[in-house]
C-alpha cells in the first residue's frame, strides 16, 4: 500500500468521479431550479387568467311595429377579454358559447306552449323561463394571447328561419311580446353562457401512465363565464 | 482525535453521497410524475433517460464510496433526501402562494413515483456496485504495478 501516493491511479479517478459528481449535482440543482420556476408559472398561469366577457345581441328585420320578421335574424356576438397576468404565452383553443331569452309569453301565461322546454329558474318566490336560443357547436379561434398582457377573442353567432326554424319562431314570439309589453324587441333579457379553453405554451399534454392526476389537463385553462342553465 | 476526524468524515462523505443520490432520484420521480412540468419536458417521461441518469450518477458515487457498508448506508440514507427533493418540487407554487394543497401534490409524487423510487434504489446498488468493483480492481492493478524510480 504504500506504493499509493496521491498521484495514483486511484486518486486520480476518484477525483475525477468526485469532479463529475460535483458537475452532475450542479446540472441537476439547476434543472430542479428550472422546473420549479417553469411549473411554478403554469400554476401561476392556470390560477390567475381570467376572461372579462361582454355580450352584445343585435337584430336585424325588425319592422315598424317592433316585431321579427320572417327574414330577419339575430347575432349574438361575444368579446372576451382574455387577461393573462402570468409569464407563459397562451393561445385561445376553443370557445363553446350557448344563450338563453327569457321566455316573457310563457312567464305570464300567455304562450305555454313552450313551457316543457323552458328552463326554469328560480329565484325566491317567483319563477324565470328561458328559451334556449343559440347552442352551436364550439369554435376553435387561434388567438394568442401574449405573456403579461390581455387579447380580445371576439366571437360572433347568427340564428335565423333557416337555420333553426323552430327556434326562430319562439324567437318572434318572445320579441313580438317585448316589443309591445317593453317597447322594444330587444327588451327581452338574455342569459349568456361560454366556456372558454386556453392552452398555455410549451406544456404538452401529459401522457405518461405515471403522470400524477392534479396535472393531466394542467396544459389547458378553462375559464367559464355566466351561468349554463339546465 | 485522527479517529474521531476519520469517522467524521466518513459520515460527512456518506451524508453527501446521499444527498446527491436523494437528489437524482428526486429529480426522476418529480421528472416521472410531472413530465410536462419538467425541465426539459415532454408529454411521456422517458424511461430510457431516466435509466441512463440513474445510472451514470450511481457509479461514480459508487467508486467515491470507501466501502461497501457505507454504500449500503447511503443508499438508504438517500430515500428520505429523493422524497424531499421531489415533495418540494411538486409543492414549488406554494412558496409563492400560488396551488393546490401541499398535502395532495405530496401524495401524488410520492403515490406515483414510488416505482421511481424503487427503481433508483435498485440502479444505486447496481451501480454503486460497478463503481466500487471497478475502485477495487483499480487499488489491485496499482498495487501490483511496480514503483516508478525517478
Amino acid at each position: 500500500m504504500k506504493w499509493l501516493r496521491p498521484a495514483d491511479p486511484v486518486a486520480r479517478v476518484e477525483r475525477a468521479a468526485w469532479a463529475f459528481l460535483g458537475a452532475i449535482a450542479v446540472v441537476l440543482l439547476l434543472l430542479s431550479i428550472a422546473s420549479s420556476a417553469n411549473y411554478t408559472s403554469i400554476v401561476v398561469a392556470q390560477e390567475n387568467v381570467y376572461v372579462v366577457p361582454s355580450f352584445r345581441v343585435a337584430f336585424t328585420g325588425i319592422d315598424s311595429n317592433g316585431s321579427l320578421e320572417a327574414d330577419g335574424s339575430v347575432t349574438v356576438t361575444a368579446d372576451f377579454d382574455i387577461v393573462n397576468p402570468s409569464d407563459r404565452f397562451l393561445h385561445a383553443t376553443q370557445v363553446t358559447y350557448c344563450g338563453w331569452i327569457e321566455d316573457l309569453p310563457a312567464e305570464t301565461g300567455l304562450n305555454t306552449s313552450r313551457v316543457a322546454s323552458d328552463v326554469v329558474l328560480v329565484q325566491g318566490a317567483s319563477s324565470r323561463y328561458f328559451f334556449r336560443m343559440i347552442c352551436p357547436p364550439p369554435s376553435m379561434p387561434r388567438n394568442p394571447i401574449p405573456a403579461r398582457g390581455n387579447a380580445s377573442v371576439v366571437v360572433a353567432y347568427s340564428m335565423d328561419r333557416r337555420s333553426d326554424p323552430p327556434s326562430f319562431a319562439a324567437l318572434q314570439n318572445i320579441t313580438d311580446y317585448a316589443a309591445h309589453v317593453l317597447g322594444s324587441a330587444t327588451a327581452a333579457p338574455w342569459n349568456h353562457w361560454a366556456l372558454v379553453f386556453l392552452s398555455i405554451d410549451g406544456v404538452p399534454p401529459a401522457t405518461s401512465p405515471t403522470a400524477g392526476s392534479y396535472i393531466l389537463k394542467i396544459h389547458l385553462i378553462a375559464r367559464q363565464v355566466g351561468t349554463y342553465l339546465v | 482525535m485522527s479517529d474521531l476526524r476519520r469517522v467524521l468524515h466518513r459520515i460527512a462523505r456518506s451524508v453527501a453521497l446521499a444527498a446527491f443520490l436523494g437528489l437524482v432520484a428526486g429529480y426522476s420521480a418529480f421528472y416521472a410524475v410531472y413530465p410536462n412540468m419538467t425541465v426539459p419536458s415532454a408529454g411521456e417521461a422517458s424511461f430510457g433517460y431516466l435509466l441512463i441518469l440513474l445510472f451514470v450518477t450511481s457509479v461514480p458515487a459508487g467508486f467515491v464510496t470507501s466501502n461497501v457498508q457505507d454504500g449500503v448506508v447511503q443508499v438508504f440514507l438517500s430515500i428520505p433526501f429523493s422524497i424531499a427533493v421531489a415533495s418540494v418540487l411538486s409543492v414549488s407554487p406554494i412558496f409563492i402562494g400560488v396551488g393546490a394543497q401541499a398535502d395532495v401534490l405530496v401524495y401524488d409524487v410520492i403515490h406515483n413515483g414510488f416505482f421511481i423510487f424503487l427503481l433508483a434504489l435498485f440502479m444505486d446498488v447496481i451501480g454503486g456496485s460497478v463503481g466500487l468493483s471497478f475502485r477495487e480492481r483499480l487499488i489491485v492493478r496499482a498495487s501490483a504495478r511496480p514503483p516508478r524510480v525517478r
